[in-house]
């Protein structure tokens, strides 16, 4: 199994979307080899939805669910972070897998934007 | 009229102290505005900038009422989809009597609520009737409305002259340098 320390790779703060795109190239090298990965979050202060929107959303894109429950795997994490992470995954999936959501949810911003 | 600097070309500096309007914040922490390739080139030079404030020691600040206008915001988010899916015109006091989706709005405001002070500082805002005949003032002489006029406010109160924010309004008021990507 290969592990990413991500705080040795980005350090404590996860919040620029261009990392979680690095992180992203990172985990599909390793899984595409049918390797597992480990995602070690220790001693990481902040970590926010851009940066997993970068990292983990595209993999449920490429990816099928399963698949991706088995090769990737997470350590350190806290309960806030549990709680950002499902956040972004499980809108990952249905925008990705679902039309009808990412329809409804790409009108949903469009109309918001034009409120703006 | 306020300073505008391009927050792409600018790089934040130890100490210095910048409001993040929720406008910004809301690219940051919710997981539909920074998902799919043109949101997420919205959101990245914002995502930039507040990771470089942490890494380089600047402080970086919201307030109370940032938490009620990311609520609203959320919360239409929700609804429009929930109406989409449903192609229904549910109005927004019956979509909040769904328990299944308030539940997802209400889970989806203390995630979001909960990164949102991992990397920024909540001040003390205190909206007395002096608060309001400034709020009053500033609707008269810019272009801001709603929660803005108090940021403002409290940007000057609080002697936060930076102001990161997605939205050309801000531009309209004195004394305020603000950062943003819009080009406005």
């Amino acid at each position: 199994m290969k592990v990413i320390s991500i705080s040795d790779t980005f350090g404590p703060f996860c919040i620029a979307s261009d990392d979680g795109g690095k992180l992203y190239g990172l985990i599909v090298d390793a899984i595409k080899d049918d390797q597992t990965v480990e995602l070690d979050f220790t001693n990481i202060e902040v970590l926010v939805a851009s940066f997993l929107n970068g990292a983990l959303a595209p993999l449920y894109r490429d990816y099928d669910s399963i698949y991706l429950t088995e090769h990737l795997k997470f350590a350190g994490l806290t309960p806030s972070f549990i709680e950002v992470i499902q956040a972004v995954v499980d809108n990952a999936k249905r925008y990705y897998r679902d039309d009808a959501y990412r329809k409804a949810q790409d009108e949903a911003l469009r109309l918001m934007s034009e409120g703006d | 009229m306020a300073h505008c600097v391009d927050i792409s070309r600018e790089r934040p500096s130890q100490g210095e102290r910048f409001f993040l309007d929720t406008s910004v914040l809301v690219h940051i922490v919710h997981p539909a505005l920074s998902l799919g390739i043109e949101r997420q080139r919205r959101a990245a030079p914002y995502a930039q900038f507040i990771s470089d404030c942490k890494r380089v020691g600047a402080e970086m600040y919201i307030s109370p009422l940032s938490l009620a206008e990311l609520a609203s915001i959320i919360e239409d988010f929700r609804h429009k989809v929930y109406c989409r899916q449903h192609s229904s015109d549910t109005k927004v006091k019956e979509f909040r009597a769904i328990a299944s989706e308030r539940r997802i709005v209400v889970d989806s405001i203390q995630t979001a609520w909960t990164q949102a002070i991992s990397f920024a500082n909540c001040l003390d805002h205190n909206v007395d009737a002096a608060a309001v005949a400034g709020a009053l003032d500033l609707l008269r002489r810019t272009s801001l409305d709603g929660y803005d006029l108090y940021f403002a406010q409290l940007c000057h109160h609080a002697k936060i002259c930076n102001i990161v924010a997605d939205d050309g309004d801000y531009s309209t008021v004195d004394n305020l340098i603000v950062f943003s990507s819009t080009g406005f």
